[in-house]
């Protein structure tokens, strides 16, 4: 990377950035659903006055008018074929605002890039080289036009946005990429702010921040998370307050003096540049320019400390953080049907296997494909595109062969690490430049020509070529974890203590965060297990950071929390007393009958909480053969399993595709029940009728409180949608229910909401009646006499179930 | 997706009709006239109206329907959101398509909006279906105004030859009495 061009003051002194482009054209007449770029050529006396006004402000750098500027976006206009023209009048009308301020030397141009409006895989058509493509054309105008650095902003999905720093990296300018946050703390895609500065830093970003959506007040924790990494200097440029949405125009709330207040919680927070987005003007941007200059405090990063991020998420390993767990399981060694499934393509024994790993306690995941015969390439590849869809924890490529790690990490839409690199110049040569290329971490094998050294002092020096040779090849030292080898002890008698005694040296001569692959120990001796787990406990005495380990094996994790705890890696020994110090949730559930059986329980539990229907009816099956009554599995499992999907739902864990795909777990389980055991019926706790009432169509919601329902034991008859006030009281009569349920999602459809209340209670005054649907509220249910409102379906049965209760 | 692509059958209506500005409302066509205080203020002035309809046909909810009735819930609400998004974007379209319409004969379009918002009453359905013709592409009302197919929308958006019409004048959450409404915005 050769970062010619520089913007003086970066990262040590506040720089300040211009506010928004878009609105401010917008006032201007711009006309709703118009490209804003377009002025660039048509009306670009006006883009130029947007520019002046904001370095008369007093902005250091001023953005182009090019947000939309990428082939795609314009394509939909018709004017694919601008993309050069477009950019580079965008930059040259930018320099003109300079040079006619005077300010040529003192202020300098962003070049903007945005989204390119369309998704990429797996959420949308774009591949990753497509998408790369339409960032370095766009990329490659704007640094040919003169623009002093490329800013890519408004970003939500984190793969989006590292293929335009990698596009954007080696043009000779500075790429600062932010990405824009949910009130949630999360972007729309699920990315965390830390991982996309470590993702986004590892690709070669020089500056990472947040833009949009938020005001300053809602920015600034986020901000502050991003700054404690101590990577990159950090940017922010949020809205003038959070904008509501009404009927088409956009309302942003803040004023200059409200806005200014809040970015001096941002520059609180670390930002190193400031500067506004949405709904901010040149008026805003002048209470900034007091700020600009202002130094800014530089968080160090502690030695050791190695960063690892998924698409989403991100894991920190050594430096004092607990160690690290990193599932073995994807490996087809000694595995046949894993094996299998790999040279066959059919990858969905991947998937599960990576789900489940990750379910009982995995933090990183190892994956290796390396199955004689296999297209390594292409499986590594396949494998890292499959098991980030379905975890969300970051990822360890495991291959011998160069080729394949290369391919993995460019199909790895985060930070991974790369297993592994040696001491051997054939290995340092393949590997480091892919793990500088792609932004990813390495694991260095304390190996040479010569073979693994016998002696501690010769892995130390082993460790130290690795390091130094990375460093030639411009990696962060940071971004080195140490294996010093496990041997197996019942052939080497020194084996362990030269291992441990490695380690020691590595942490101590060089600063490194070590790794281990524990069970290679006790290669042909008896009781592996315990031996297995002792000399973890060992390596954890010895600053281990991180271990390779089958996340299945109980004991392994109990010495490893008990580990932590004894190392001072486990503060206020929380992890220690979640494990430890309470009744877990499974023997809770099973009545008396450890073994099998409770496996099979909390596996069922598992199923409908994670919604994997398809595996439902194989475990029921060994439950009821196993003498578990329908009843008790009902009893202990299902409900408290719906139980726990509720909550989460409530927390908001989950969202509505959790909640359905749990609900079609249990109802496949309840189902299968039933068709076993016709006597099930009783165990109904109520029935229930819906509808939607008259004049409403809109039946989506009551159909999901239907499944609900179900799922939680009641009797359910539906009436459907439309449903004339005569039909509903009717049924009431006939069907004698527990308890009616009326939707309406029109406002125009509430008198029909209060006809069939009324004429339900006239006829019968104890049934109780609950309403709900999107504009009904409390106060109108208990203005019109109804028995119960809730707000959502979750909400809806815990209403009905008390109130049926309550009416027994 | 791909399914959502394939039950989508998007068609559409629409015809310019001129603005008669009476006292006591909008009068478009002999029959539809628009008396709302807030929605007339909203128009403003306007010279034209353009009115419109859209659908993406009875198959995708359909299918969404049977998918929620062999407990296939997800794919039901995901195929159900897919149906609104589609037949929202198709009258963005429209809209904008309007609105680039009207930059090159020298007019001025606004935003459209809809019979329901505010104070233009939903029963206005009846008389804006019949003026374009909505039987044409399948669209038809409910005894309470209600389109079928579910996945429709019907519009009118305002043009003149100089900008006119009170857009302070919201019609969206915070012109609306019903404020404890969990969609408020």
């Amino acid at each position: 990377m050769k970062n010619q061009r520089s913007i003086a003051g970066l990262g040590s002194r506040l720089l300040l950035l211009d506010g928004a482009m878009g609105t401010t054209l917008q006032r201007q007449g711009l006309a709703p659903g118009m490209l804003p770029e377009v002025w660039n050529l048509d009306r670009s006396q006006q883009v130029v006055a947007v520019h002046q006004e904001y370095l008369e402000a007093g902005a250091q750098i001023i953005e182009t008018n090019t947000f939309g500027a990428n082939r795609l976006k314009l394509g939909q206009f018709g004017l694919a074929q601008q993309v050069n023209q477009i950019n580079a009048q965008g930059v040259r009308l930018a320099r003109t605002a300079i040079s006619q301020a005077g300010r040529s030397g003192t202020a300098w141009v962003a070049g903007v890039i945005g989204p390119l409006g369309e998704l990429l895989e797996p959420f949308g058509p774009l591949t990753l080289a497509e998408a790369r493509a339409c960032f370095q054309e766009q990329a490659q105008a704007l640094v040919a036009a003169g623009a002093d650095l490329l800013l890519i902003q408004t970003m939500s999905d984190l793969a989006e946005a590292r293929q335009g720093v990698l596009a954007a990296r080696d043009l000779g300018v500075p790429v600062f990429c932010s990405l824009t946050f949910e009130a949630s703390g999360r972007t729309l895609t699920g990315v965390e702010p830390e991982a996309a500065v470590i993702a986004l830093a590892a690709a070669g970003a020089a500056v990472v921040g947040i833009n949009c959506s938020l005001g300053p007040q809602e920015m600034a924790p986020l901000v502050a998370r991003m700054v404690q990494l101590g990577l990159i200097p950090v940017l922010a440029e949020p809205n003038a307050g959070l904008p509501s949405l009404q009927n088409g125009q956009t309302i942003f709330p803040q004023g200059p003096a409200e806005f200014a207040a809040g970015i001096q919680g941002l520059i609180k927070a670390g930002a190193a540049v400031v500067g506004g987005c949405c709904g901010t003007t040149a008026e805003h941007i002048a209470l900034l320019a007091q700020f600009a200059g202002q130094e800014v405090p530089r968080q160090q990063r502690s030695q050791g400390r190695l960063y690892l991020a998924s698409r989403t998420g991100y894991t920190v390993i050594g430096a004092g953080e607990p160690i690290r767990l990193i599932g073995e399981r994807l490996n087809p060694t000694g595995r046949k049907n894993l094996a299998a499934a790999i040279v066959s393509g059919d990858f969905r024994e991947v998937a599960a296997e990576a789900r489940k790993q990750v379910e009982v306690g995995a933090e990183l995941l190892d994956v290796n494909v390396g199955v004689p015969g296999v297209d390594e390439v292409a499986a590594l590849s396949k494998a890292v595109t499959v098991v980030s869809e379905v975890s969300g924890v970051p990822l360890v490529l495991d291959s011998t062969n160069p080729q394949a790690l290369e391919a993995g990490a460019q199909a790895y839409q985060g930070k991974a690490l790369l297993n592994s690199v040696s001491a051997q110049r054939a290995s340092l040569e393949a590997i480091l430049p892919v793990a500088k290329a792609y932004g990813a971490a390495v694991l260095g094998l304390t190996l040479t020509e010569k073979g693994i050294p016998e002696r501690a002092e010769d892995r130390l020096a082993a460790a130290q070529v690795i390091l130094e040779t990375a460093l030639e090849y411009g990696l962060d030292p940071n971004d080195i974890i140490i294996d010093c080898l496990t041997l197996t002890v019942g052939a080497q008698p020194e084996a362990a203590r030269q291992t441990l005694k490695a380690m020691d040296l590595v942490k101590k001569e060089l600063g490194l965060a070590t790794v281990l692959g524990v069970s290679n120990i006790s290669h042909g001796l008896p009781n592996r297990r315990t031996l297995n787990n002792v000399f973890l406990a060992m390596a954890a005495a010895h600053g281990l950071d991180a271990a390779i380990l089958n996340p299945f094996a109980l004991e392994t994790k109990e010495t490893l929390t008990c580990a932590n705890l004894l190392t001072g890696r486990d503060g206020g020994a929380q992890q220690y007393l979640l494990t430890f110090g309470s009744v877990s949730p499974k023997t809770t559930i099973v009545p008396g009958s450890p073994g099998v059986q409770s496996d099979k329980a909390q596996q069922l539990r598992q199923i409908i909480i994670t919604g994997a229907r398809e595996e439902c009816v194989p475990v029921l099956q060994e439950l009821l053969s196993a003498g578990w009554s329908p009843l008790t599995v009902i009893d202990q499992i299902l409900t408290p399993a719906l139980e726990e999907v509720g909550r989460k739902y409530e927390e908001k864990v989950y969202f509505l595709p959790n909640l359905l795909l749990a609900a079609e777990a249990a109802q496949k389980a309840f189902t299968f029940l039933r068709s076993h055991m016709p006597s099930i019926q009783e165990t109904f706790i109520g029935k229930a009728l819906l509808a939607t009432v008259e004049g409403d169509i809109h039946d989506i919601g009551k159909n999901i409180l239907r499944a609900l329902l179900q799922n939680h034991g009641f009797e359910t008859i539906d009436l459907g949608k439309d449903v004339p006030v005569e039909m509903v009281v009717k049924s009431a009569q006939e069907e004698q229910p527990d308890i009616v349920l009326l939707s309406a999602l029109m406002t125009t459809t509430l008198p029909a909401m209060e006809r069939t209340v009324v004429s339900l209670k006239k006829i019968q005054p104890r049934l109780p009646v609950m309403v709900g649907g999107a504009v009904v509220t409390r106060s109108y249910a208990e203005q019109i006499g109804a028995t119960g409102y809730a707000k959502d379906a979750v909400g809806g049965v815990q209403l009905a179930k008390e109130l049926v209760a309550r009416s027994k | 997706m791909a399914l959502g692509q394939e039950l989508v059958e998007p068609i559409g209506i629409g015809a310019m009709f001129p603005v008669d500005l009476k006292p006591q409302g909008l009068q478009i066509g002999p029959d539809l006239l628009i008396a709302g205080p807030r929605t007339r203020k909203r128009l403003g002035k306007i010279t034209w109206a353009y009115l419109f309809a859209v659908t993406i046909g009875p198959k995708l909810e359909e299918t969404a329907a049977s998918f929620f009735s062999q407990g296939e819930y997800t794919k039901g609400v995901i195929l159900d959101s897919i149906g609104s998004s589609a037949v929202e974007s198709l009258a963005k379209e429209v809209n904008r398509r309007v609105v680039e319409g009207a930059i090159q004969v020298g007019l001025t379009a606004q935003e459209r909006i809809s019979p329901g918002y505010s104070d233009w009453p939903l029963e206005d359905q009846y008389q804006l279906c019949s003026l374009i013709g909505t039987t044409a592409i399948g669209l038809r009302l409910s005894a309470a105004a209600m389109l079928q197919p579910r996945k429709s929308i019907t519009a009118l958006i305002g043009l003149s030859t100089e900008a006119t019409g009170d857009y302070a004048t919201v019609l969206g959450c915070s012109g609306c009495d019903s404020v404890e409404c969990q969609f408020r915005s």
